[in-house]
């Protein structure tokens, strides 16, 4: 068990490094130069020379990582060009509104998701509309479901606000987000349990005379929900490290529209600061989920 | 479904349509509602709703297809090298899949395209390095199993090469998989080519493109929800019609 953990353990250090590599390659990639981005136009020879030597631009690249990597790990992501604001405070900062919105979004998701998959187990006669449901959800952007529930419920019919952070402010957006989650859900939830449905161990509970709703939600559910459990996690890591779209439509200050003004305001430590820290919330998350398998599913515990 | 909208696409410049990107209505500032002659309405400058959303398919649907083909081709072939060789390759390959993976796929997608020009080229290019991915894994786990059965086995024993095995025995059986995953990734091509022109970073203007249709509304959803409805209901269908491919795919096959 301890093995299997810290085995996993590795391999999200090993996955982190490689994160760290790609972010600082796409910096690279750059065209232009960061100490005439950073001195400006009018800046001299001297002052260029003196910018890179202060960034460590004149190093060697391998040495340049290397210094990015140790940088990163002590938690300095460097400063936004256009406030001078160091990254990380600037992140800190936007970082409760996107954990007040995913957390809404993804409980509203993972609850609404896992009873419309359960109802067609329970009345077979549900399944095509839950389906049809499910698939409308699914191919439907999130970004324009946002849209449209700002034009009828903040609009057409002003219950919530038309944007912006506050606690009734976030009912749309989370109900945006959380309807396309809720429907890749519903959908794995119903086909799992139609799977688990035909096992020997149901057939034994329903030999017992157990009731179909005790057999659904008490053993046919929990079999499924393993399958869920991976998904769950990597969406909400997947939303704590930024809604990019939902968080521009509604206006939300949370750390996806971080990412958008730092585009329009070609501000790239800022960018990269975002990418890098959502990559890092999920393989945190992703290594939470693995090593907590082995506490839900018995199974893992014997193999390791 | 795909097929109506590609043959719609395809054939746009022999309809009977607007420019779609010159004013074909005299409502300068302001979008008329849908009618007889124009039946999603103008926008602002006055250019054909309906006719920007077909020329705007062209474009999407072109990507889509390029990117899902440029995705499955990368992944396939990761997923290949991976799956049979295993070993040290196979644990590079997989972690640098990992790596990707961990990136949320749309703010991956706008770092990327962020750092150049605005182009369908640099539109592609993001998508394929953001989509390949679910090919490699997939393709990998089924080249695991298929390279465990009995004609593998049999190939092997006759002296067949490698690569001969890979090639000719394992690739053909994998061709229904590739074609799910093939109509997955177009739709997920879809929905991040919508989101990135949504924010700016697609195809630059004056190019129809829905997500920018989208984003452009955002001014006029008071005056015309129109604008905002119709580019939105193009891309569900479009998604949606992905997604009914694979999901055949997959119910033929079981």
């Amino acid at each position: 068990m301890l093995r299997y953990v810290v085995l996993k353990g590795v391999t999200a250090l090993v996955v982190l490094l490689g994160v760290s590599f790609l972010t600082f390659a796409l910096t690279q990639l750059l065209p232009g130069d960061p100490a005439a981005a950073i001195a400006g136009p009018k800046a001299s020879p001297e002052t260029l020379q003196q910018i890179r030597k202060e960034l460590g631009l004149d190093q060697p690249i391998l040495l340049q990582y290397a210094r990015y990597v140790s940088r990163v790990a002590r938690g300095d992501l460097g400063r936004s060009y256009i406030t001078r604001e160091p990254v990380v405070s600037a992140l800190l900062d936007r970082l409760p509104a996107t954990a007040f919105l995913a957390v809404t979004a993804w409980t509203l998701g993972a609850a609404l998701g896992v009873g419309l998959g359960c109802l067609p187990s329970l009345w077979p006669q549900s399944s095509r509309l839950v389906f049809t449901l499910s698939f409308l959800g699914l191919a439907m952007p999130t970004f324009w479901l946002g849209l449209i529930l700002l034009y009828l419920f903040a609009y057409r019919l002003p219950v919530f606000p038309l944007g912006g952070f506050s606690s009734s402010g976030v009912v749309l957006p989370a109900c945006a987000l959380g309807l396309g989650l809720a429907a890749s859900y519903a959908r794995i939830v119903m086909t799992r349990l139609s799977e688990v449905m035909g096992e020997d161990f149901i057939r034994t509970a329903k030999a017992k005379g157990l009731p179909r709703s005790r057999i659904v939600v008490r053993h046919a559910l929990r079999h499924a929900l393993l399958t869920v459990f991976t998904l769950l996690g990597l969406d909400l890591a997947g939303l704590l490290g930024g809604v990019t779209l939902t968080e521009t439509v509604f206006n939300w200050p949370g750390l996806g529209r971080l990412a958008v003004e730092a585009v329009f305001n070609q501000d790239l430590p800022m960018l990269m600061g975002t990418v890098l820290f959502a990559a890092v919330v999920v393989v945190v998350v992703n290594f939470c989920v693995d090593a907590s398998y082995a506490w839900v599913d018995p199974r893992v515990r014997a193999d390791s | 479904m795909i097929l109506a909208l590609a043959l719609v696409a395809i054939g746009a410049p022999l309809l009977p349509l607007p420019d779609p990107v010159q004013p074909a209505a005299p409502s300068f500032g302001e979008p008329w509602p849908p009618q007889l002659r124009y039946p999603c309405g103008t926008d602002e400058l006055g250019r054909d709703v309906c006719s920007r959303l077909i020329y705007g398919a062209r474009l999407s649907l072109f990507i889509a297809a390029c990117a899902a083909i440029g995705s499955v081709v990368t992944g396939t072939w990761i997923g290949l090298l991976a799956g049979y060789f295993g070993g040290f390759l196979d644990e590079v390959l997989m972690r640098s899949t990992d790596v990707v993976l961990s990136f949320p796929m749309l703010l991956l997608a706008i770092g990327v395209a962020a750092l150049f020009e605005p182009s369908s080229t640099v539109l592609l290019f993001v998508i394929v390095a953001v989509g390949w991915t679910t090919t490699a894994r997939t393709v990998r786990a089924e080249v695991m199993s298929i390279a465990q059965s009995t004609h593998v086995a049999a190939a092997l024993g006759l002296g067949a090469s490698r690569t001969r095995i890979l090639l000719r025995h394992i690739l053909p059986l994998l061709w229904p998989t590739l074609l799910t995953l093939a109509a997955i990734t177009a739709s997920h091509a879809l929905l991040v080519d919508a989101g990135l022109s949504f924010i700016g970073l697609g195809v630059p203007p004056p190019a129809p493109s829905w997500g920018r249709m989208l984003s452009e509304s955002q001014a006029y959803y008071r005056i015309a929800p129109w604008l905002m409805l119709f580019p939105g209901l193009m891309l569900t269908y479009a998604v949606a019609a992905f997604q009914l491919i694979a999901h055949g795919c997959t119910q033929r096959r079981r």
